[in-house]
């Protein structure tokens, strides 16, 4: 796949405190790529070096092929949706979206139609004489995402741009903005702290901590096969259990030996274990199992979330069957269910 | 809700406290009469009156064009100042804040001083001079921080992603400013605008230090009124300015009342109503500017013609190419150049000789010295009163007078008020207006006219008698009655004199101590018996026909207000040309006939009303002048000192 963006060894430094820590990403053309994590992991900084609103200490940021660390950001191919939408509240609807259309001097016709198209497309037909104020956070973030597309974008850069909305109406858009990528066929570069909108809408993920790079992969990647514990607790929920590499593709949990994928990690090694809690089968207190007492169980809808004590460790389960409170049970794992991670080192 | 009668009570007692002195000001500017407390019917004459005084519409119009130009540049200079400071760290902001915090709680009067003294500093390298430029920096300098003010929040308010947003779909820098962030702060850009312009309309104090001379702005002129009875006009131009404002507000309530409404049906956007609001303000200025200088441009020119038969036999032409410029400082309403049915003294003096002369005016003697003292103003000739031109003398603060300049002196002035105590030998000064203290009392309130200082003392009156409100004119009168000295230094007579007037005080028999607001007590019938000046008697007569007046038998002040020519004047030969000038008998009898004072001029004196001529009171005998009457001099300093401390005796001691 062709290469729109690479950003190589991006550092930044905020009074001292380094906030990006030399990163490199490279990002394909039209590809819908999310940039992930929690808040202060530099997402955001790295959306906006690309956008041009921030200067690196040091690094270079590549568009197709051309060094482009220099070049402002009202000259770069790039747009953006912002996170509280930043519209002009002294223009209305129409005047917001021709707002950049207007400065490329085009025709009036020309703008007309430009922009009533983009009002179809983001469903706001209808809306155009409309002040800002008077419109719901949902119809403000439609406007913003229309005033960005219509400049004709080879990427556009979206910071948490859902982050204000209630979760239903995250949904519907969520959906929409994978619909209007898919359709427009450019490059979206999204920034997020949710990981399941991570997964829903991407083609690619990009799992951030501490101004570094995780992970990138795809979502199924990134959820099956966390690299590290980081990666596997922020991604969907996880038991995360410390185990011994006893040999190649044998490890030791709670003091029962399982089989596994993972080889390499050296005899009697401390791993880090990962468990997706939909992986663990409940079966009857066996020698082949791990035993524990329930504590309590969550009814969530879907299914139930069942806490499982042992000696050293509380286990979540999820299950579509409720079981009793204070019962033993025991918990079985299939080898393909268990990622053994090195220990992170902290 | 209902709400109780009390809190209603309370609302109107509000509005009329605060409504009650404009409305009387509205009331009395459509009075017949020029009384400011007595109703004589309704006329529209001061309105009339307001647009043909060339000296109010002339400091009118410098004040809307000083306000106007100084409020566009301070908002400019303040709304790019609030955009630097925003951008500025937090340290740094709120260092450069609290610098720009101190002129605003900074006195006035310190603005005004050190304003005037970082001038006087430059204008040592520079041809800078005291007047409209002065004036316009001066006012920008403390207008901008108000514009800051407004601006900043704004500014703060703003998304910062707004800016971000418009790079990023194209703008650069100066498109992003014009097309985002000033259409996001032109809120607090407008009422900046506004602050800075209310705030420079209506400023006295800078810009009395910073005028110079002869560019006059309206509060000047309006204080500089005080001294004798306020020109009901001021009140007029006042309701004229109140209806302006008024309506501003009303148009503008209006309008935002139909947004309002505008909003909820067809959801249109706040902006053009902004912009009609703006518009509109703008239009009302522009309105009453052009009115301001059409009023004024139909007043130009002479309107009467000076009759050059009638004028000396003198040499007025000698500078007419050497584009000259007098600087002259006078009393308030103390020459003839306002009155539209009478010549414009200086004027005619311009046409005739090709001087232009700068005319200001000035409140009272100790605001000339001040002036004058700290170089504030370069004058070239001023109109002080006896005692002050002996401390001017003492102070070689001006100089000896070339009377070959002059002939008008010798032929003309009256051989009585010639080498006077102020000045001996005559070597300073050139006599312009004279006049004594009278007492001025309601003939209704008297079964037999009085006639001496006594009626200042009469237990009759008690509670009903007026006295000047300063040390030196109220120690005056109780030595007239005591038969002392005006100017003794003798301790003994001035603790006696003192008694006098405790014992007046202490009696419960003054109703006040008063200036100028003698003239609304006694035109209104308010008190008996006051004393002031003959001149401000025969006004007050006007008003109120129960008034009259005598001068008291015991004798009383005179005082002299005379020509003289500071030490820093520049042109001189040309400043004495402008006294003979004053000194011909045309311009004397105008300037007597619109002050309504005495003249010390032979000509005009012979051509006066032989009432007037005859009256002992305005021209008494020369007999009686030279023995019943006397001038102030100069006293020593801790004679001064210690009349002021028994003064405050009587001012303090409640």
């Amino acid at each position: 796949m062709e290469k729109i963006i690479s950003l190589r060894n991006a550092v930044v430094d905020y009074d001292g405190d380094t906030v990006l820590k030399g990163i490199s990403l490279d990002i394909a053309d039209k590809q819908f790529v999310t940039l992930l994590g929690p808040s202060g992991c530099g997402k955001t900084t790295t959306l906006r070096i690309i956008g041009g609103f921030l200067q690196m200490n040091s690094g270079e940021l590549y568009f197709d092929g051309k060094m482009i660390n220099d070049l402002p950001a009202y000259k770069r191919n790039i747009n953006t949706v912002f996170q509280k939408y930043a519209l002009f509240p002294h223009l209305n609807v129409y005047e917001n979206i021709a707002f950049g259309l207007r400065l490329k001097k085009m025709k009036e016709s020309e703008i007309k139609e430009n922009v009533m198209e983009m009002l179809r497309m983001v469903n706001l037909s209808g809306y155009e004489r409309r002040s800002i104020n008077s419109l719901s956070g949902g119809q403000q973030q439609r406007v913003g995402i229309a005033r960005a597309l219509v400049n004709k974008p080879r990427v556009l850069l979206l910071d948490e741009p859902l982050g204000a909305l209630d979760l239903k109406l995250r949904k519907e858009m969520q959906i929409e903005l994978k619909k209007i990528q898919k359709r427009l066929g450019i490059t979206f570069i999204y920034v997020t702290h949710d990981q399941e909108e991570a997964l829903t809408m991407s083609d690619t993920v990009v799992v951030m901590n501490h101004g570094e790079i995780q992970q990138i992969g795809t979502p199924e990647d990134i959820y099956n096969e966390p690299v590290n514990a980081f990666v596997a607790d922020f991604i969907g929920e996880s038991n995360i259990i410390d185990g011994v590499m006893r040999a190649d593709y044998f490890v030791e949990i709670g003091g029962v030996v399982f089989e596994c994928e993972d080889a390499g990690f050296g005899t009697d090694k401390l791993v880090d274990v990962v468990i997706r809690p939909e992986d663990i089968k409940v079966v009857a207190p066996c020698k082949e199992a791990i035993v524990g007492v329930v504590k309590d169980v969550i009814f969530k809808g879907v299914h139930f979330e069942i806490l499982v004590e042992t000696d050293d460790f509380l286990w979540k389960i999820h299950s579509t069957k409720s079981q009793q409170i204070g019962a033993r049970i025991g918990m079985s794992l299939q080898p393909n269910d268990i990622h053994i991670m090195h220990k992170l080192i902290e | 809700m209902k709400k109780s009668l009390t809190s209603k009570l309370y609302m109107v007692l509000l509005v009329l406290f605060l409504y009650l002195p404009i409305l009387t000001l509205v009331v009395f500017s459509f009075n017949a009469n020029d009384s400011r407390v007595a109703w004589g019917g309704f006329s529209l004459r001061w309105y009339a009156a307001l647009f043909s005084d060339r000296t109010i519409m002339l400091s009118l119009f410098n004040t809307l064009l000083i306000a106007i130009i100084a409020s566009v540049i301070s908002t400019a200079l303040g709304t790019t100042a609030a955009i630097g400071i925003n951008n500025l760290n937090k340290k740094a902001r709120s260092l450069v804040m609290n610098i720009t915090y101190i002129p605003i709680v900074n006195p006035e009067i310190i603005m005004g001083v050190s304003l005037m003294l970082l001038f006087k500093v430059f204008m040592r390298f520079t041809p800078l001079k005291f007047g409209y430029i002065t004036l316009v920096l001066a006012h920008i300098a403390f207008c901008v921080p108000y514009v800051i003010f407004q601006v900043l929040p704004k500014l703060r308010q703003m998304n910062p992603n707004l800016l971000e947003a418009a790079y990023d779909l194209g703008c650069n820098s100066r498109q992003a400013f014009f097309k985002v962030v000033i259409p996001e702060i032109l809120p607090g850009v407008f009422s900046g605008f506004i602050m800075a312009l209310t705030y420079s309309l209506d400023d006295f104090v800078v810009s009395y230090f910073n005028s110079g001379v002869g560019v006059n702005t309206l509060p000047i002129v309006i204080n500089s009124m005080t001294r004798r009875n306020m020109d009901p006009s001021i009140n007029a131009l006042s309701t004229l300015i109140f209806v302006i404002i008024l309506i501003i507000l009303v148009v503008k309530n209006f309008l935002d009342n139909r947004k309002l409404r505008v909003e909820q049906k067809e959801k249109e956007s706040l902006r053009s109503r902004k912009k009609t609001i703006a518009l509109i303000v703008a239009l009302v200025m522009l309105l009453s500017s052009v009115g301001v200088t059409v009023g004024i441009v139909l007043n130009m020119g002479p309107r009467l013609e000076l009759d050059m038969r009638l004028l000396s036999n003198y040499d007025y032409t000698r500078f007419a190419k050497d584009k000259l410029t007098l600087n002259v400082a006078n009393w308030g309403e103390y020459l003839c150049i306002d009155e539209p049915d009478m010549i414009n003294v200086n004027e005619q003096f311009e046409a005739l000789t090709g001087i232009k002369v700068n005319y200001t005016t000035y409140t009272n003697n100790e605001e000339l010295y001040a002036k004058l003292k700290s170089g504030g103003a370069d004058y070239d000739i001023v109109i002080p009163s006896d005692y002050m031109i002996s401390r001017f003398i003492n102070e070689g603060m001006i100089q000896e007078l070339d009377y070959e300049n002059i002939p008008n002196f010798d032929t003309k002035i009256m051989d009585t008020f010639k080498n006077l105590s102020y000045d001996p030998e005559n070597e300073y000064t050139v006599p312009y207006t004279w006049g004594m203290v009278c007492i001025i009392y309601n003939k209704t309130m008297y079964d037999k006219a009085p006639d001496s200082w006594g009626a200042l003392w009469d237990e009759a009156q008690k509670g009903n008698i007026l006295m000047f409100n300063n040390p030196r004119d109220a120690f005056a009168a109780a030595q007239c009655y005591l038969g002392y000295s005006l100017n003794t230094t003798d301790k003994d007579e001035i603790d006696k004199t003192f008694e006098k007037l405790y014992e007046q005080y202490s009696a419960d028999l003054v109703q006040a101590y008063v200036m100028d607001e003698v003239f609304d007590k006694m035109e209104g019938g308010n008190a008996a018996v006051a004393p002031y000046y003959v001149g401000d008697a025969v006004s007050m007569m006007e008003s109120n026909p129960d008034l009259d007046y005598y001068i008291p038998k015991e004798g009383t002040n005179r005082f002299v207000d005379a020509a003289c020519i500071p030490t820093g004047c520049n042109n001189k030969e040309a400043a004495e040309m402008y006294i003979n000038f004053l000194c011909e008998t045309e311009i004397a009898l105008a300037n007597c006939e619109y002050i309504g004072y005495s003249t010390p001029h032979k000509d005009v004196f012979e051509l006066l009303d032989d009432e007037v001529k005859n009256d002992e009171r305005r021209y008494p005998a020369d007999e009686f002048l030279n023995e019943k009457t006397e001038l102030y001099v100069a006293l020593p300093e801790e004679t001064n000192n210690y009349i002021q401390s028994l003064w405050n005796q009587i001012k303090f001691s409640n």
